[in-house]
């Protein structure tokens, strides 16, 4: 089976005055179509800049990274952000709905810029909606819902376009202990139900343990840690 | 110590955002540039005519003067009359060398002692070996044969030969003269273009026979009253200052409207340093709303965000007004040139800045930037902490105080229009009423556009994502692009109400013109400048005129400067021909022959802004200060419109003038020809007849008369141009820093489309989209604005200014003039903040806070 996202040798570092800083450092790895991976690390250990080459925020320099079969080595910013709009949807920590629109646009975001019909994305958000517990709620402005509210619809929004693999960055770290773990629950049923790939960025050991492999990101390399290894003591 | 650390706080911020703090002071620095560019240029030009007034009176007291100067024999009997008694006669009049125009002024040197003209201190000559004179003018260099003194600063502007002969252009004829020295005077701007020459040369010069145009005296009131007592009623003494006032009414409309214009700029100056000073505080709600959290009052919160706004807009208003005293340079000469061709002979030399304007300028630009900013200061200050984080929460209740401002915008616009229909004749008022109109329809501007992006929503939507996301983004974000629509459409709004304004100005003069032209032919002397009255022409120029060949019949004319219980007006003296009566269009009359009625004795007909500024109408009386009886009454047969002069005119019969003036001089003819195909041969024939090198003519058809007021009238509106332009250039800068603020502060909203699968052409597509859809909708709430504006300038503002009335009229492509400039100007602004969105980093702009 074709993974959803295979990363082959993927190194980056950035220059800070004249010293050279590397982040990462031949990074291979991959997730696969309805599996879930999660990536822990100490803060300022790569986490953010893997999944900004894996999105193709950030040019590939050396490696490549290759999301459902297709490489992005040689794509330009162009073609890598028409590939994300296809392939990618997004979770972030602070939920990063856009305040001016409602949660019904907020969710059609990804559909209307694909230029899909207004009539499929009313179904689809529909349906979404009603999958992430919001239904009625499509008229309200984001910023009138609770965390754990807002982070649904951004879910909603992830999935709607029903992309090969789904980045999460830290999607629980706003949340308290009960909301965290109910979005995390909707999160991979849903993602389990579209089959997508989901890489999940996080500092919650019971957020990682939920996952099927957990991968750790230490000195700009990466290792698949177990999850009965994980202990109190790793301080991420 | 708080406010310190807030004020440093707010430091920080600005340092890190200088564009903000640049755009800010930008803002302020272009609208009290204008400002004071304007007054600085009001002042000069009044502190000049001023200051040369009263270099020219020195300390003259009292003028006695006739209906048209007076008899050289009447300074010889005052004279004797009235021994000891400081007088002295004078001549004054205009001359040419090259193409610069300089006042001559005629008087006796040895009657100059007391008179002290050119200072407080006594003038200086140089280039001749007389010394420095106790008196004011040196009596020996003026006693050389056909001696002048200039003032050293014109010599040295203009390069003049001292010391050597020139070749002065009087009326056209061509004289010589002995620059026998130049002179300075205690203020040498006062004096600048101002040649001095000995009366009896000036007097030959000018070709006033034995006449004289008045006498100065230095009077106490004892002796005014003993003058007053012995002159007969064809002469009158008057204070020498009564002219100054009439000369400085003549332009006090000018004046006021070249204010007005500026004070437009600094309206939309306002707005612009509202947009910055709102998106300053916008992006620091979190900050406030922690600084709240931590304990700080609302009321500290306040001054020290108005406190902020004093520092940008002190800084900001030093900066203006140093633009201002650049940019006034450039403007005294727009409006010098205006004041020449319209109203008298003005130099300004010096460019007149007083404390008083740093302090003007200071006022304005903090006053209204602090009025500005205190809306946002008020706003942040009163929103909870938990409520200032809420985006959508400022956008409702935006959205929620739009149908408030709307009523309260449209009740401020019928306050303004009610205004501008009182029958009362104040400029100020018109003026007021104007920007009432301007401020209440600014307030409307938001509610329409609000109203407009939502009713349009549903078909943009059809136009594709990018169309329909900035369409959204239009009244999403109304809080913000609302003041930044108002700003331009306000600007553009005064560009196309002008562009009418001038527009049916020159459409009427250009119609008045073709009326009023009824001979194909016209001849005058030449005279030095467009406002002072030509020579006369010889006496058997009519009749040489009528015997030419292909002459049909001829009308004359002759202007003179006759003084009025109105004061001293323009007066024109014709004896018409058979078409001169259709040249006028009589507005109102009292009979039903007024032609008939005109040519009966004291009688006369006066133009309509003589009428309209002194509320005079067919049938009232006007006095007449003639020059066989004095003053006496004058009934008004009919009320003319005229273009020609702003302070009004008189039209007088010729035989009806005869019968009370000794001036049998005519100045002008009007021909009409036989055949007007045959124009050229026949004003080559006049000429021929009439011309000879002591009496140059200038000869023209009509149809250059024409071209030539029109070149005028373009001049004279060069100057509204200029204002205009800049007040577009002020709401440039306004839209620029409203859109830069409005797509920095949606970076996030514009970095998660980019995560989602937005290319950078398709950001640049939503940002230019949205700038171009609020530019349109900007020029097209503008254009209903713009018409207003144009009615009050055209049915109030002129006709209190200058007393013309005129039709409006659209003129053509003036709206999608409108539209695209509008439109143009948005896109222009938006290129910036579009390139720099589409360019910004995506995943730093995600980052978890």
């Amino acid at each position: 089976m074709t993974p959803a996202i295979r990363t082959t040798g993927l190194s980056h570092a950035y220059m800070s005055g004249q010293a050279k800083t590397t982040i990462l450092h031949d990074v291979s790895m991959e997730v696969a179509p309805g599996q879930t991976v999660a990536l822990i690390g100490r803060s300022g250990s790569g986490k953010s800049t893997l999944l900004n080459l894996i999105s193709g925020l950030e040019p590939i320099g050396t490696g490549d990274v290759v999301l459902n079969g297709e490489s992005m080595k040689s794509l330009n910013d162009h073609q890598r952000t028409l590939l994300r709009g296809r392939q990618i949807g997004f979770i972030y920590q602070s939920f990063n709905l856009i305040p001016t629109l409602s949660v019904a646009d907020n969710i059609a975001l990804p559909l209307a810029l694909a230029g899909s019909k207004a009539a499929q994305q009313n179904h689809r958000i529909a349906e979404l909606l009603t999958a992430v517990g919001l239904e009625g709620r499509n008229r309200d402005y984001p910023d009138r819902l609770s965390g754990g509210e807002q982070q649904r619809v951004a879910i909603a929004r992830a999935l709607i376009h029903k992309p090969a693999l789904i980045l999460a960055d830290e999607p629980t770290g706003n949340l308290d202990a009960n909301s965290g773990r109910q979005v995390m629950q909707l999160l991979n049923d849903l993602v389990s139900q579209q089959n997508s790939a989901m890489l999940l960025v996080t500092h919650s050991m019971e957020v990682a343990r939920g996952a099927d492999h957990i991968l750790m990101l230490e000195s700009g390399g990466i290792r698949r840690v177990e999850p009965d290894t994980l202990t109190q003591s790793a301080a991420w | 110590m708080l406010l310190r650390i807030l004020i440093k706080s707010s430091w920080q911020f600005y340092r890190h955002h200088p564009a903000q703090l640049l755009l800010s002071i930008l803002g302020i620095v272009l609208g009290v540039g204008i400002v004071t560019a304007v007054l600085i240029t009001n002042n000069s030009s009044q502190r000049a005519f001023a200051l040369s007034t009263e270099a020219l009176y020195g300390r003259t007291t009292h003028q006695l003067s006739g209906a048209n100067g007076l008899p050289q024999s009447v300074y010889v009997q005052l004279k004797e009359r009235f021994t000891g008694v400081p007088m002295a006669p004078i001549i004054s009049g205009h001359v040419a060398i090259d193409e610069n125009v300089y006042s001559l002024l005629g008087l006796d040197p040895f009657a100059e002692a007391q008179f002290n003209r050119l200072g407080s201190g006594p003038a200086a000559t140089k280039g001749t070996d007389s010394l420095p004179s106790a008196d004011s003018v040196p009596i020996k260099t003026l006693l050389q044969q056909d001696a002048l003194l200039v003032s050293q600063i014109s010599a040295e502007q203009h390069n003049l030969p001292v010391n050597d002969s020139v070749t002065l252009n009087v009326g056209g004829e061509e004289h010589n003269a002995y620059l026998a020295a130049t002179y300075t005077s205690a203020n040498p701007a006062a004096t600048t273009g101002l040649m001095i020459g000995d009366i009896a040369f000036v007097q030959s010069l000018l070709k006033r026979d034995d006449k004289i145009d008045r006498i100065d005296l230095i009077l106490n009131e004892q002796q005014v009253e003993a003058i007053r007592g012995e002159l007969p009623e064809t002469l009158q003494l008057t204070p020498a200052t009564s002219r100054t006032q009439t000369m400085q009414a003549m332009t006090r409309g000018f004046h006021i409207n070249l204010t007005a214009m500026s004070l437009l700029a600094l309206v939309v100056g306002a707005f612009l340093i509202h947009n910055t000073m709102t998106f300053a505080v916008v992006q620091r709600r979190e900050l406030f709303a922690i600084k709240r959290i931590t304990g700080i009052t609302s009321k500290t919160l306040l001054y020290s965000i108005l406190l902020e706004a004093v520092i940008i807009s002190t800084i900001g208003s030093l900066i203006g007004i140093a633009v201002g005293y650049a940019l006034s340079g450039a403007l005294v000469q727009l409006t010098t040139r205006t004041i020449n061709d319209l109203y008298f002979v003005l130099h300004v030399q010096q460019i007149w800045f007083s404390p008083w304007l740093i302090l003007g300028g200071l006022v304005l630009g903090i006053g209204s930037s602090v009025l500005a900013a205190s809306v946002a200061a008020f706003d942040a200050a009163s929103t909870s902490p938990v409520q200032t984080r809420q985006r959508s929460l400022i956008e409702e209740r935006t959205r929620s105080t739009l149908p408030i401002m709307a009523i309260g915008g449209f009740i401020i616009m019928i306050v303004g229009i009610a205004l501008s229909l009182l029958p009362v004749q104040s400029l100020l008022v018109g003026f007021a009423a104007l920007m009432l109109i301007i401020l209440g329809y600014g307030l409307l501007i938001p509610w329409m556009v609000y109203a407009l992006s939502r009713l349009l929503k549903p078909w943009l939507d059809k136009l594709g994502v990018s169309v329909s996301l900035a369409a959204g983004g239009i009244y999403r974000n109304i809080s913000r692009t609302g003041l930044a629509i108002a700003a331009l459409s306000i600007a553009v709004s005064a560009t196309f109400g002008v562009d009418v304004m001038i527009g049916s100005f020159r459409s009427t003069v250009d119609q008045w013109l073709r009326t009023t032209l009824q001979s194909d032919v016209y001849i005058t002397s030449p005279a030095a400048s467009s406002t002072q009255n030509a020579r006369l022409l010889a006496t058997d120029s009519l009749s040489l005129a009528i015997d030419t060949v292909g002459v049909k019949s001829v009308s004359s004319g002759r202007s003179i400067d006759a003084r009025t219980s109105v004061g001293n007006i323009d007066m024109l003296v014709i004896q018409p021909h058979e078409q001169s009566s259709l040249g006028f269009d009589l507005i109102t009359s009292d009979s039903k022959d007024p032609w008939l009625q005109w040519r009966q004795d004291q009688t006369l007909m006066v133009s309509e802004p003589l009428a309209t500024k002194h509320a005079v109408a067919a049938g009232d009386t006007i006095e007449v200060f003639t020059e066989t009886r004095g003053f006496l009454p004058f009934e008004i047969a009919a009320v003319f419109r005229d273009y020609g002069s702003s302070h009004g005119k008189i039209l007088m019969d010729r035989q009806v003038f005869d019968q009370h003036w000794n001036e049998p001089g005519i100045s002008s003819l009007g021909v009409l020809l036989d055949n007007t195909d045959d124009d050229q041969s026949v004003i080559a024939a006049l000429s021929a007849r009439l011309s000879s090198s002591e009496r140059p003519l200038v000869i023209q058809s009509n149809t250059a008369i024409h071209a030539q007021s029109l070149v005028v009238f373009d001049r004279t509106f060069e100057v509204t141009r200029v204002l205009r332009w800049l007040t577009v250039g002020v709401a440039f800068v306004g839209i620029f820093s409203a859109l830069l603020a409005l797509h920095l502060e949606r970076a996030r909203e514009f970095a998660i489309l980019r995560a989602s699968g937005a290319t950078r052409r398709r950001i640049m597509g939503v940002v230019m989209t949205q700038t171009a859809l609020m530019g349109l909708m900007a020029g097209a709430l503008a254009l209903p604005l713009g018409w207003l504006m144009s009615e009050i300038l055209i049915k109030v503002i002129n006709v209190r200014s200058f007393g013309w009335s005129m039709q409006s009229m659209m003129p053509i492509g003036a709206i999608p003039e409108t539209l695209f400039m509008a439109t143009l100007s948005a896109i222009l602004a938006g290129l910036y903040p579009a390139y720099r969105l589409s360019r910004s980093a995506i995943a730093a702009q995600l980052r978890d806070d």
